[in-house]
């Protein structure tokens, strides 16, 4: 089997790596930290290239492989407390930033999605915005497709109770 | 797209049912510019779903040249093997100070001394120099002096041309 060149590389990865930015920004919050887990996770796959091809859904492997990285970052990050802190900080005032240039009530929008529960958070990433099939996140998340499906419907209701909340709070 | 339509697939959707062909039309529905207000909430969602799709990875991706992250670590441990090597040939020279051998001790002591029979004739020239002040110091006394007498001989000598006329 022959071993893929870096242009070829790049072409499997390119329709996905922005998938893959989104994903790790939405788990680790600051968009640095996307960036730099994104640039991991590729270097991980070029040296494995070899498995690469081997892999009927590329796109699902490469989803699966950031997710956990991105998961270990944050365990490891617990364990250094000053550092947690001071990023929280950081990443909070950053993507506050980001979001006042867009329109503010879709920033509602963004922040009822960080705080909701690490998976919810990430299936409705999965689902609404990068739309993959229940059964591509099912095997993504190591999680059967109805626990999939209820906590998508969770976490879609949760969003839109608190949207409704934040809407009708300077009216009531 | 007729409203209860979308209300069905609203409700499809809330329980996590809707296929992806099904959410499609849901996005474009909420896609235009006003929807009924009872559905305000759900545009909002939707809206976002859709800006957030578009942020892309905003550096570009390299394979075949090292993280850069990595040659920052690799240039610090560099810099830091660089301040122990040079530690270390510090304290190693020093050592080396520490134990002279007689000859080198006598050659030591011999260039200290040299050192400072240069440095006391050093101080007396220093002192031949500041007897040089005192004279020139004395010299600008005089000059001022001799300025003096200059004046009053010009003063003698209108008093002599007054006295002729």
């Amino acid at each position: 089997m022959s071993i893929l060149s870096e242009s070829e590389f790049l072409l499997i990865i390119s329709p996905f790596k922005d998938k893959m930015f989104r994903i790790a920004r939405r788990i680790l919050v600051s968009v640095e930290e996307a960036e730099d887990a994104t640039q991991e996770v590729v270097l991980k796959l070029w040296s494995n290239r070899h498995k690469l091809s081997d892999y009927k859904n590329p796109e699902a492997y490469a989803v699966t492989m950031i997710k956990n990285w991105c998961y270990d970052k944050l365990k490891s990050k617990h364990t250094q407390n000053i550092k947690i802190v001071h990023n929280n900080y950081e990443d909070h005032s950053q993507s506050l930033q980001k979001s006042i240039e867009v329109n503010d009530s879709l920033r509602w929008v963004g922040f009822h999605m960080d705080s909701l529960p690490a998976t919810q958070k990430l299936v409705l990433q999965l689902r609404d915005i990068e739309h993959f099939e229940f059964s591509e996140i099912a095997s993504m998340l190591d999680m059967n497709e109805t626990a999939i499906r209820v906590a998508l419907s969770r976490a879609r209701k949760i969003i839109r109770e608190k949207l409704t909340h934040t809407h009708n709070y300077g009216i009531k | 797209m007729e409203l209860n339509k979308i209300e069905d697939l609203l409700e499809k959707y809330n329980e996590g049912v809707t296929s992806l062909t099904e959410e499609a039309q849901l996005r474009s529905y909420f896609s235009q510019e006003t929807v009924p207000p009872h559905l305000e909430s759900y545009k909002q969602l939707f809206s976002y779903f859709d800006l957030d799709a578009k942020q892309f990875l905003p550096t570009t991706i390299k394979v075949g040249a090292k993280n850069p992250k990595k040659i920052r670590w690799y240039a610090s441990a560099a810099a830091a093997l660089v301040i122990l090597f040079t530690a270390f040939m510090s304290i190693t020279t020093q050592k080396d100070n520490l134990t002279l051998s007689e000859d080198e001790l006598y050659a030591y002591n011999e260039t200290l001394k040299a050192f400072q029979l240069i440095s006391n004739n050093m101080n007396k020239s220093n002192e031949a120099l500041n007897s040089l002040n005192l004279i020139s110091s004395s010299i600008e006394k005089g000059k001022n002096k001799i300025a003096m007498l200059e004046k009053f001989n010009i003063s003698t000598n209108k008093i002599f041309k007054l006295k002729t006329k």
